[in-house]
């Protein structure tokens, strides 16, 4: 012990001797244009095509433009790399005019030619200069039929039908307008030369160290205040927040909501908030017995407090949810009643279908889980021992297993669970984005199919559909909350909580706003004198 | 120390003599007292959880209270008593610890007495395997058997398991090789016994005493391997209170509650510092030839 | 000797041949796969199955392994990991090896001359407080569990830097991924620093094992040296106290060090993956770790070959160096 703490005060020493002579010690010192912002893990490319990774995406939307894209506030839609565009054909022909004079970061210039081409990258299974991306992104634009080049600043897309989420995919990052030139010169090495006409261009990526984007002098907005922006990946949450307090980095993602609560006091920092555009929930494998009962899945709703889950596992910082569609936006349905918490209630259902089934108590079932935090789940391991506390309360033992992530969902989809934790985070703020994803019928597969719960509604399929083809959205939210409400009525799946985002960043840090996309746009962020 | 004592091969120590000299030098240890007293005091919780433990396993009593009257270790993220949980986790841990050393010694107890015995091409076989496995890092054995099995206790058990296999049968082996040629063996031999008779009832005695030094010393750095593959996320579920995956709960947390950490961290520590006090005590009481030199 | 090296080196090859084929063969037995671990709740499914297949995923393991071993004999070439599609396995290793053996090297290099010194001091000083110290410390030492150890240096020391090699905005770019070394070369003394300051913690918490079991190796030996004869005989015929434990016992020691060496380089590493996933470190441990959790099958077959053609290298190097330490085994070699 004398030895360790020798050891541990003569490296201390030394430390502090190397701040000493090592200068600068924060970063903000060093270039006070530079901003730094640290999350849990690195990007896996720079191809827009070629990733669903969220801390890519953070990338991406500093590098690249979509032709519509989000207010800077609000989740409207605006024009960005379209000046303007028109609807014909009913809704099966849209007209895209293009804004004049874009430029690449490569120096070529923006043209009907190039989004056509882009749009074929990402539609075409045999595009020649596809170079092995993996679209996954690829079903959300599956309703085009044709792209073509109308005039040199002139695009015109063809539906197979109309479709009320085509303007909202096209502001999603797969519909990032790549330079056409740098693709066809880089081939698969894109990834890593990305030329997009954002506000910034990527000077250096060492893989997992940090990626260094640099202020484009030429985008078509004007330059960006800042000079660089810099990404590092740092897996350790306690770490993260430790180089936020230190200064080492300016601003910091998908930490645990306790350690927000705990920074949020702290000088010189300041927490953002938004209401998140997500959903997190229990899903039940229909197809396994006894969850075939509605009565086993009633029981299941009425034991969960989920008020105080949200206490426990969110630190307060979310919403009960009743079902899939967030309060945040529109097709929520608002009328909707919850059940309520009612452990008593649960024991006399489970008892009832343990009569009629022949069944002992208490019943045993498996819990997945995953390990790392999700957007919509920051804590999933506390929701899993909170819910298992809780079944057990009222005659279910479960047994939890935990998954890295990726398999959780990949074992999900093949239905391996009874009861299992998922979220979903909106791709582009239209309610068939939950509803259809999650819970139509044709989403049901062993291979990354996302009705988890494997619930099989014909009427819910049917009031889906049509809800996507009605472009009236007056019409559709009516049609929704009938799907809603049916889907409340059958259970398949306990809505928990609508969670909302944090971010935590350093004071100094100014005009980043934490958008309610998530989207994270660095374009009007800049360093000011701050309060150190 | 030494030089007082026969010299002696360890395996020829049968009768109880040498034994009780053991217990003696045993007993006036100061060190060897502390780590039993460590080793009792762990095993003592981990038997009488229930009865010791302040509140149930499961039981909520509010999110990162800080130390009290109430909670002297203080709760955790799951709103459980740390006290609680480090009590109860004594139990898996030293449960999960001993039973993947006992099945390190079923497995590797009869392979090295094999390779002593018939020696030439079986031993050199086995030897070679032996050194193959030390030479790779531990860490790797593990991460394969868990990747493919998927994590969870059983998993992790067979995997240190398997990291202990090569350590015990070359111990096994080289007591042996050494008592082989002793008198008593190479006459039973000759009366006619079979190899299964020399090995089981002749060679199995010998081996024992070494073999358990070995096992206590193994289970102290079993409970370690055990935790710190629950602590990188392959243990089995997490709502079961063991201490590697208590740390590795409570590091998400440590800038803001460090206690959750501290409880589980120093009850780890403390376990294998009883171990190994007892297990170097042990070494030496057993085995003259490395005697107070090791 | 030259039969000797020529017969170890062959089974050494076998050896890796075995180890690489049981990594290949248990990272396929999960259900999990690549495509699905990448894309998750955004995977296609026609497009997974034609990714299997394309990539070869669903032909027999036999047959997966053929063409991985000839791929690896005639090119050198590791593949592609699937996860990380900018980045080939060999540049993934070449970035992420040095990281570790920086690590490594680093913790050995506190571990070793203060374990040595703590030994010699204990021994010396045999029974005096320099002794108690010593191997209570070494005591704890061992029982300290790297991963606790480390959680407390880094609350303890929560103003030094971690998670990163260099400070984010540090301009300068590593080519070889040894950056200590790097930055010292290029005569760049304030991030060599920095670096050493990022380096400091997680060194530390792994280098307390290997200090501890050094401590104790080099103490045990010395005693024994201090009693031989030659050592008597040294002392009788007017050797300095000090000359004679630096000029006979220490290098009787170094022997005795060495030789626990390789064991030692085994259990660095197992430390180090530890290490590297408290301190958020980018090294080879977490690599692989990550590997296998994404079921990312070039990664850990690749990462595992070349981690145990390291293994068994080194073990052949410090067997060699064991001979030529020590003089008995030196001429039992070169008569068998």
């Amino acid at each position: 012990m004398y030895l360790r703490i020798f050891c541990g005060v003569l490296c201390g020493a030394a430390g502090l001797v190397l701040a000493g002579c090592g200068g600068s010690a924060g970063p903000p010192a060093t270039n006070s244009r530079t901003l730094i912002y640290s999350r849990g893990t690195d990007a896996d490319t720079l191809d827009p095509l070629d990733t669903s990774l969220g801390e890519t995406v953070a990338v991406l939307v500093n590098l690249y433009d979509t032709l519509v894209t989000y207010d800077d506030r609000t989740l409207d839609l605006v024009p960005s790399l379209a000046e303007s565009w028109e609807m014909g054909d009913e809704g099966r022909t849209w007209t895209f005019r293009l804004r004049p004079g874009v430029l690449f970061h490569d120096g070529t210039t923006l043209d009907a030619e190039a989004v056509v081409f882009n749009f074929r990258r990402l539609l075409e299974d045999d595009f020649p200069h596809g170079y092995g991306a993996q679209r996954p992104y690829l079903p959300n634009f599956e309703m085009i039929e044709s792209v073509e080049a109308v005039g040199p600043l002139e695009v015109r897309f063809r539906l197979k039908a109309p479709s009320a989420v085509f303007l909202n995919n096209l502001a999603m990052f797969p519909a990032s307008i790549v330079s056409p030139s740098a693709v066809r010169t880089h081939q698969e090495a894109l990834g890593v030369n990305p030329a997009g006409t954002g506000p910034f261009r990527l000077d250096a990526w060492e893989r997992d160290q940090r990626i260094v984007l640099r202020a484009f002098d030429d985008h078509w907005r004007g330059r960006p205040q800042l000079d660089r922006v810099i990404f590092i990946p740092v897996a350790e949450n306690s770490i993260r927040a430790q180089q936020l307090v230190r200064g080492e980095a300016h601003i910091t993602d998908n930490l645990p909501p306790a350690e927000l609560d705990a920074l949020e006091g702290q000088s010189g920092l300041v927490i953002q908030e938004q209401q998140g555009l997500n959903v997190g929930y229990l899903t039940m494998q229909m197809e396994r017995p006894p969850l075939d009962h509605l009565k086993v899945r009633l029981a299941i709703w009425h034991a969960i407090d989920k008020q105080r889950l949200i206490d426990v596992a969110y630190s307060g910082h979310g919403q009960t949810s009743v079902s899939l569609v967030p309060p945040a936006m529109w097709g929520h349905a608002e009328g909707l009643q919850d059940r309520q918490y009612d452990p008593q209630r649960s024991r006399e259902l489970l008892a009832e279908v343990a009569a009629e089934r022949n069944l002992t108590l208490p019943l045993r079932m498996n819990l997945f889980f995953m390990e790392q935090p999700r957007p919509y789940m920051q804590q999933p391991r506390q929701i899993a021992v909170f819910l298992r506390d809780a079944l057990q309360q009222v005659g279910i033992e479960v047994k939890l297993v935990p998954n890295d992530y990726r398999q959780h969902f990949q074992r999900l989809s093949a239905g391996e669970h009874d009861l299992g934790l998922a979220g979903w985070t909106t791709d582009n703020v239209d309610p068939d984005n939950f509803l259809f994803s999650l819970l139509d019928k044709s989403n049901i597969n062993d291979h990354g199919g996302n009705n988890l719960s494997r619930y099989a509604s014909e009427e819910v399929h049917q009031l889906l559909l049509e809800a996507q083809r009605e472009t009236d959205r007056g019409r559709r939210e009516q049609l929704y909350r009938q799907a809603q409400q049916r889907i409340f009525d059958d259970a398949p799946i306990v809505p928990l909580v609508h969670t909302d985002v944090r971010i935590a960043q350093r004071a100094e840090v100014q005009g980043y706003y934490l958008h309610p996309s998530s989207l994270v746009r660095l374009r009007q962020a800049s360093i000011g004198s701050g309060t150190r | 120390m030494n030089t007082s004592l026969p010299d002696i091969p360890p395996a020829a120590v049968l009768s109880d003599r040498p034994a009780s000299r053991a217990w003696r030098r045993f007993r006036r240890n100061p060190s060897a007292r502390a780590g039993a007293l460590l080793v009792a005091l762990f095993c003592l919780l981990a038997l009488l959880a229930p009865w010791l433990a302040p509140y149930g396993p499961n039981q909520r009593d509010g999110q990162f209270q800080p130390p009290s009257w109430r909670h002297w270790l203080g709760t955790d993220s799951n709103e459980y008593d740390v006290l609680t949980r480090v009590i109860y986790g004594a139990r898996l841990s030293l449960v999960a610890g001993l039973v993947s050393i006992s099945l390190a010694v079923v497995v590797g107890a009869p392979l090295g007495t094999a390779a002593g015995y018939f020696g030439g091409r079986t031993d050199a076989l086995l030897m070679r395997a032996i050194d193959v496995a030390l030479a790779f890092p531990s860490i790797l054995i593990a991460f394969l058997v868990v990747t493919a099995m998927q994590p969870g206790w059983a998993p992790v058990v067979i995997a240190v398991a398997l990291i202990n296999v090569p350590l015990i049968a070359r111990q096994v082996r080289a007591t042996v090789l050494t008592t082989r040629e002793l008198d008593y063996v190479t006459a039973s031999r000759a009366l006619g016994a079979s190899h299964w008779h020399v090995m089981t009832r002749v060679l199995a005695p010998a081996v024992w005493n070494p073999l358990i030094v070995l096992a206590t010393l193994g289970l102290g750095s079993a409970i370690l391997e055990v935790a710190g593959l629950s602590f990188l996320g392959f243990g089995g579920d997490a709502a079961d209170a063991e201490w590697g995956s208590l740390l590795n709960e409570a590091k998400n947390h440590l800038r803001t509650t460090l206690w959750p950490a501290v409880g589980p961290g120093v009850a780890i520590s403390l376990t294998i510092l009883g171990f190994n006090l007892l297990g170097d005590v042990l070494r030496d009481a057993l085995d003259p030839r490395t005697s107070g030199e090791r | 000797m030259i039969g000797f090296l020529a017969r170890r080196l062959l089974l050494s090859l076998l050896t890796l041949l075995v180890a690489v084929s049981l990594v290949f063969v248990a990272v396929r037995l999960l259900p999990n796969n690549p495509v699905l671990a990448r894309f998750g709740q955004h995977a296609v499914p026609d497009r997974v199955a034609d990714e299997m297949h394309k990539q070869g995923w669903d032909q027999p393991v036999l047959v997966q392994l053929g063409r991985f071993l000839r791929q690896v004999l005639t090119s050198g070439d590791l593949g592609k990991s699937f996860i990380r599609p900018t980045e080939s396995v060999a540049q993934g290793l070449s970035r992420k090896l040095p990281a570790t053996i920086e690590l490594a090297l680093a913790a050995l290099l506190v571990a070793v001359p203060l374990g040595i010194a703590a030994g010699s001091a204990a021994a010396v000083w045999r029974n005096g407080w320099p002794d108690l110290i010593c191997m209570s410390g070494s005591l704890l030492g061992v029982s300290v569990p790297v991963f606790f150890l480390g959680i407390c240096l880094m609350s303890v020391f929560s103003q030094m830097p971690t998670g990163l090699r260099l400070p984010a905005t540090a301009d300068f770019q590593s080519r070889t991924g040894f950056v200590v070394v790097e930055t010292l070369l290029a005569g760049r003394l304030d991030l060599f620093l920095a670096a050493l300051k990022h380096l400091c913690l997680p060194a530390l918490a792994l280098s307390s094992i290997p200090m501890a079991i050094i401590a104790r190796v080099t103490r045990n030996s010395m005693l024994q040296a201090l009693a031989a004869d030659y050592i008597r005989t040294a002392r009788a015929k007017g050797g300095s106290r000090w000359g004679v434990v630096l000029g006979h016992a220490l290098p009787n020691a170094a022997v005795e060090v060495s030789n626990i060496a390789g064991f030692q380089a085994g259990m660095l590493l197992s430390g180090a993956v530890l290490t590297e996933t408290v301190f958020s470190w980018p090294g080879m441990g977490r690599y692989l770790v990550e590997g296998v959790k994404d079921s990312d099958y070039a990664v850990v077959q690749g990462g595992a070959l070349v981690v145990a053609a390291m293994f068994i290298g080194l073990n052949l190097l410090l067997d060699l160096l064991h001979a030529w330490l020590d003089p008995r085994i030196r001429l039992l070699h070169s008569s068998s």
